[in-house]
């Protein structure tokens, strides 16, 4: 629980004066140090939070997990390690956009990605960018996007981490890492294994979570070399395999399974040449999944991808705290799978970003069109602005037309894929004021979206379900973000909150979106002394319509976890760690017939050297 | 993933939920007067949304118009009935309804609605219902993925258990009972079939199987012949391989096909086939078509299109009125139940009933 050099400088470029950002020094650091500079660069004019390594321990290594207790984000969660989706400010799970190290990630199968098949323990941190950023990540970045990053260290350390636990419903979780770096070099690992058998009682009856067993593993590694002065080279790889039955409901059994197995590999070359700075990058992604509606029988049906992708961005220094990039960026897609045909889709995107930091005020401009054999792009684009008032108030504004595109399933299935569907769009804005003490900050900000032509499968006359571009939804609402933090004498406590209303409505039927609470809350207190600390979490889901018409609501809820950990020996040598999850032991769920646990307990053990 | 996957199978599903005949409920309603709140009306069953554990039974009065949304629940401590109730039978004092995804039969008393008996051992993907020699007969699908596990249960109306399998082909459906035969639509499941099959109620065993033609459906007996909707070939999930279905007339003395009325359209799918004063309604889409049972050709022009109906998920003719229940356009709203004349095909009502309503059946 102890932040490096790296966090505080870090969390410096996020929240401190525009100026220094302009240091050359600090600027060359970032492109080494970070794998998406982008998401600070450009990403000024709108609401950023950064959950580093401590929160990301302090959770279930689930992406789910860590999202839903820390940020405004709900979750439709078909139970524990079931398929788990996101609605980020009443938007749909398409419209998250998941980036890895500055790659889009989500399936092209579906659009989506499924936030119980990221574990969190392969990143350094994870990002939330909320608002639309389909400029710089493409498809999907409308509600917001999910950061995964891995950065590098040049600091000459050696650090191991061994890390154990064990908890309720038979589950065992290893993970290791390990960091090495010169001055030129730098290597990381992070090897991850979950294994669970996820058989909790539904509370109130007699009944389990049957079938719901799961295991995955995973894997990061990286390195880094500086070839000269000016040159440096990087490789960032991640590695998925998972396999997890599909649990049954209150009211059915099931015995399906599903296997996915993602690998994602990006290859860097970073020069510095006086104003100029470029990069190449090169990724190759591949994802593939099986699903056995019988896990007991060999038949399945399957989806299988490639992408590769081609990105390059020249960054020219016009004048200190001025900068233009252009970008360049190819992607080639090959799918197939039991239902859909092979298809191979090719895109090509130009994008040109501007921004330009002044005294107090600061702005930014962007824009990218892309131009594919498969359908119309628009053009996207953002505007941004800033003005620092004082030293600790600052407002900003940001408004963008993002897009996503349809999916190779929307595209090319089988029984009703449809090719001339156009993509999903988006023109929205936020207004956002930070006030920034030295240990008190509070952010609002206030969004209003506009979706068109949302795709969405419907029966036609002759009951073939088509994907169409139909309505349009309006969604606005309020964020806030608090965070407190204090030392007395040793006794270090923290606060951190998050609350958001959201309003959704279909413009068609003039109703409310299902699945998307009005009200979330989070918040999270911690203390520490010594080697002691503790934890207390605490979430607040608001109820959900769970149809259209809205005469069916699921009931909201809330739930508390918390936990204590002591470390022991030099440097913290060994730590252990309790955790109580739904310490009130209270009924809830998440979806319609898909109870969540009752209490739980999770023990840790934690090794450094 | 697999949201995706499923909702695929719910055009599957609504192409083949077609409902139990009235004709076998005549047999045996020569019981005295019924007594109870649900002794004369119409019963809605309501699928809800898969694996949302949300179906419902609504009934409706239609003397007074009024519905009662969630009679099972209402009578039944606030139970639940499980996930996806697919069809209904009726015997004697009895009300069966085969719950799909739960894997279970809920029996209840049709008048009162309390719940009697709940069947779940033995019983896997349960489709239709049908009555012979005082036991039920009940069509599986076993596992879906699995082609050679679908069979009929014989259920004992004493014990409500399962007394015995008899294994079928892939897909059987609706199920038909006539001189203590049971006549089973194979239509495949997830896959397809092409035949009648034929199991003789005495000693439990397949007789006779006919060959029909791609995804028979809809049936009905009406003067000693099975009249059969033959779906043809669905766009899923091959859209080359689509092709026309037909009607077909079975005589049950010869089993032969005696008269066979094809599509002359590749997406022609008939659904939904019900005899009613001497005509054959059936339906394409959500349009209606009638012809009378000795017409030698099939009509060119929709008797009526039903113009408020969202999706037909269930469709009956009963005294002058056809029935269309429509499930909500996106599917996780409340249906409706629209009722039309038959003389003219005008809308005589319309009742809100619960999520996606896919049968209707008569208690009277």
């Amino acid at each position: 629980m102890k932040n490096t050099k790296f966090y505080i400088l870090f969390l410096l470029l996020f929240y401190a004066l525009p100026a220094l950002a302009q240091q050359d020094s600090i600027t060359k650091l970032e492109e080494v140090v970070l794998s998406d500079v982008k998401l600070i660069r450009h990403s000024r004019t709108q609401e950023i939070s950064v959950l580093n390594d401590s929160t990301i321990a302090e959770n279930e290594p689930s992406l789910t997990s860590l999202l839903k207790y820390n940020t405004p984000i709900f979750f439709k969660e078909n139970g524990v390690g079931g398929v788990s989706s996101p609605s980020f400010r009443g938007t749909t799970a398409s419209q998250t956009a998941v980036v890895w190290n500055g790659i889009n990630i989500n399936s092209r199968f579906n659009g989506q990605t499924d936030f119980n098949t990221i574990n969190t323990s392969n990143y350094n941190n994870i990002t939330v960018r909320a608002g639309g950023g389909s400029v710089l990540y493409g498809s999907g970045a409308i509600g917001g996007s999910i950061h995964l990053n891995n950065r590098f260290r040049f600091d000459g350390e050696f650090d191991n981490r061994l890390r154990l636990e064990t908890g309720s419903f038979d589950t065992h979780i290893l993970n290791y890492s390990a960091e090495a770096s010169s001055e030129r070099t730098s290597v990381y690992i992070n090897l991850s294994g979950i294994a669970s058998e996820n058989d909790y009682e539904y509370l109130g009856t007699e009944k389990r979570n049957e079938n719901g067993d799961f295991y995955n593993t995973s894997m990061s590694a990286g390195i880094a070399h500086w070839l000269n002065e000016n040159n440096i080279l990087k490789f960032y790889s991640n590695f998925y395999k998972g396999e997890r039955g599909f649990s049954g409901t209150l009211a059915a059994p099931s015995n399906s399974k599903y296997e996915d197995v993602n690998s994602r590999n990006l290859f860097e070359w970073k020069g510095f040449f006086n104003n100029f700075i470029s990069s190449l990058k090169l990724a190759y992604l591949d994802e593939a999944y099986k699903y056995f509606e019988n896990r007991n029988s060999q038949n399945f049906t399957y989806g299988k991808a490639a992408t590769q992708i081609a990105k390059y961005d020249l960054t020219y220094e016009i004048a200190p705290g001025m900068n233009l990039n252009a970008l360049l960026d190819y992607r080639n897609t090959d799918g197939k799978g039991s239902d859909i045909a092979e298809n191979v889709r090719n895109f090509g995107a130009f994008a040109l970003l501007f921004n330009h930091d002044l005294d107090r005020f600061f702005y930014e401009v962007s824009a990218r069109k892309e131009v594919t054999n498969t359908y119309e792009s628009p053009l996207l684009y953002s505007l941004g602005a800033g003005y620092s008032m004082t030293s600790f108030y600052e407002v900003r504004l940001n408004f963008s037309r993002n897009f996503r595109i349809p999916t190779y399933n929307d595209l090319f299935w089988a029984s009703g894929g449809n090719p001339d569907l156009d993509p999903e769009t988006s023109y929205q804005g936020e207004i956002s004021q930070n006030l920034l003490f030295s240990d008190f900050e509070f952010n609002v900000t206030a969004f209003l979206m506009k979706i068109d032509d949302l795709l969405r499968w419907v029966p036609n006359s002759r009951g073939t379900w088509r994907p169409e571009n139909t309505e349009s939804v309006k969604n606005y609402g309020l964020e806030f973000r608090g965070k407190f933090e204090k030392n007395y004498g040793g006794h270090h406590f923290s606060l951190n909150t998050n609350y958001s209303y959201t309003k959704t409505n279909d413009e068609v039927l003039d109703k409310e979106l299902i699945y998307t609470p009005r009200h979330k809350g989070t918040a999270s207190l911690g203390y520490t002394y010594n080697d002691l600390s503790l934890f207390y979490q605490f979430l607040y889901n608001g109820s959900i319509y769970t149809s259209s018409d809205n005469n069916y609501q699921l009931k909201g809820y809330g739930v508390s976890n918390a936990g204590i950990d002591y470390s022991f020996g030099k440097k913290d040598f060994l730590t252990l760690g309790l955790e109580v999850r739904n310490i009130y032991n209270k009924s809830y769920q998440s979806l319609p017939s898909r109870p969540m646990p009752g209490r739980s307990y999770n023990c840790s053990l934690s090794f450094k050297f | 993933m697999k949201m995706k996957i499923k909702q695929l199978f719910i055009p599957a599903l609504a192409a083949l939920t077609f409902f139990t005949s009235c004709e076998n409920d005549d047999d045996i309603n020569e019981t005295p007067v019924a007594e109870g709140d649900y002794a004369s009306g119409v019963f809605v069953l309501n699928e809800g949304v898969w694996n949302s554990g949300n179906s419902t039974v609504s009934f409706l009065d239609e003397e007074t118009g009024t519905v009662v949304k969630n009679v099972f629940a209402d009578e039944n401590s606030g139970a639940a009935l499980g996930d996806t109730g697919q069809s209904m039978g009726f015997y004697g004092d009895y009300a069966f309804i085969m719950v799909n995804v739960s894997n279970t039969l809920e029996v209840v008393d049709r008048n009162t609605f309390k719940s009697v008996a709940t069947i779940d051992e033995g019983i896997q993907n349960p489709r239709y219902i049908a009555f012979a020699e005082s036991r039920a007969y009940v069509t599986n699908w076993g596992d879906a993925t699995n082609p050679d596990d679908d069979y009929v249960a014989v259920i004992d109306l004493e014990s409500f258990t399962v007394l015995e399998t008899i294994s079928v082909e892939e897909g059987p459906e609706e199920i038909l009972e006539e001189n203590g035969n049971l006549y089973i639509a194979l239509s495949g499941g997830y896959s397809v079939n092409n035949k009648i099959t034929v199991i003789d109620a005495s000693a439990n065993e397949v007789t006779t199987t006919i060959n029909v033609g791609i995804s028979p459906g809809s049936m009905e007996i009406e003067d000693g012949a099975l009249w059969v909707a033959v779906a043809g070939m669905g766009s899923y999930p091959d859209p080359e391989a689509e092709s026309a279905g037909k009607i077909i007339k079975i005589d049950l003395g010869s089993n032969d096909i005696v008269a066979e009325f094809a599509f002359p359209n590749a997406t022609d799918h008939p659904g939904n086939l019900d005899i009613e004063n001497d005509m054959v309604y059936y339906t394409l889409g959500s349009s209606v078509y009638t012809f009378s049972e000795d017409a030698t050709t099939l009509p060119e022009i929709a008797f009526v299109e039903l113009a408020e109906v969202a999706s037909l998920y269930g469709f009956e003719v009963e005294n002058g009125k056809i029935y269309a229940a429509s499930a909500n356009a996106d599917f996780t709203g409340d249906g409706d139940l629209f009722i039309y004349s038959t003389a003219d095909g005008s809308l005589l009502n319309s009742y809100e009933v619960g999520i996606n309503p896919n049968g209707v059946y008569f208690n009277d």
